[in-house]
């Protein structure tokens, strides 16, 4: 299953647009759409810890997000990452293995995005710390 | 005969839910401390104290372990305020918080359960529970049901103002002064 690869997170000319101060509302959805996900994800994680809301909650936040983006160049990716997000779950809800490595991969590139963005407009941070899954690997 | 179950949240969480949102705590809670044969990672509460304990100890804003926490307890912050419990204004200055909290409030607790005093109706079984995970979520524990385990941080000013406190001899703080401590040490 490629969708590490399938799943798109901005990049830096997007991330440049989205926070410009009259695209609040595309920037405001499309965190929502990330949140919802995020949830989402964690249900099934093995790395990363519970979420502090229901599932419920995490689809309802995609569909307020998407209502807002479609129709725009990033409404498209984001649907389709809501595709890969639920192509996952309902994977993952299935025992196959190589969804459940998906889920966490999945978390770990939303979380560069969101370093990304809290970064901007510096560089990334150059980051020297392991993922929780790297550091209880087996040697 | 108590059924002991544990959870291990960032001291932030713990903060939120008792100044803010009256004192009920969204809880995940295993049947172990260490439940290794049973539980992934993602709920097992020794994992995931270590997981904050570092970062917390080296200061490290970048870890992974620490930006999800953020974003989750900003997602339950928007929970929260759809369901009117905490205005907007509120929520939109505890989003920021959650995001930019300093490091010291990332400092790990545990969360002591006795099962028993929780009735079933009260317990959720999701995620890896549904797997069997030994992982129960208690949506609204109240500050009677638990213990709160390893709260004796001595290195942060900031957790004795306000959580090891004497609060019998203290002048109380309410969710307004508790916003603005937060937001005096964010992006600190």
């Amino acid at each position: 299953m490629n969708t590490e690869r399938e799943f798109r997170i901005l990049d830096r000319e997007q991330i440049s647009r989205i926070l410009e101060p009259a695209n609040q509302e595309q920037f405001e959805a499309w965190d929502r759409v990330v949140s919802g996900m995020h949830t989402m994800l964690k249900l099934r994680s093995r790395y990363y810890p519970r979420p502090f809301v229901d599932e419920a909650f995490g689809r309802e936040q995609i569909e307020r997000g998407l209502s807002v983006m479609r129709g725009t160049e990033l409404g498209a990716v984001a649907e389709q990452n809501v595709r890969r997000v639920h192509e996952v779950v309902a994977g993952a809800d299935r025992g196959c293995r190589a969804c459940w490595d998906a889920v966490d991969d999945i978390i770990d590139l939303m979380l560069d995005e969101d370093a990304a963005m809290q970064a901007y407009p510096g560089p990334p941070p150059v980051l020297t710390y392991t993922t929780p899954r790297q550091r209880f690997a087996p040697a | 005969m108590p059924v002991y179950y544990y959870g291990t949240v960032p001291v932030l969480a713990w903060i939120i839910n008792h100044f803010l949102y009256g004192g009920v705590h969204y809880a995940w809670v295993a049947a172990e401390f260490h439940p290794a044969a049973t539980n992934p990672k993602s709920s097992n509460p020794y994992m995931i104290y270590a997981d904050l304990y570092l970062p917390w100890l080296m200061r490290d804003r970048h870890d992974h372990a620490v930006k999800d926490i953020r974003r989750s307890l900003a997602g339950a912050v928007t929970n929260v305020a759809n369901r009117g419990r905490i205005d907007a204004v509120t929520a939109a200055r505890l989003r920021r918080i959650c995001m930019e909290a300093s490091m010291e409030f990332f400092y790990p607790v545990v969360y002591r359960v006795d099962l028993t005093r929780i009735d079933q109706s009260r317990r959720v079984v999701a995620g890896s529970g549904l797997e069997g995970s030994r992982e129960v979520l208690v949506p609204d524990l109240r500050e009677d049901e638990f213990d709160l385990l390893f709260a004796d941080n001595r290195r942060d000013e900031s957790f004795g103002q306000l959580v090891g406190r004497d609060w019998s001899a203290a002048q109380p703080m309410d969710g307004r002064d508790v916003l603005g401590f937060l937001e005096d040490r964010s992006a600190a």
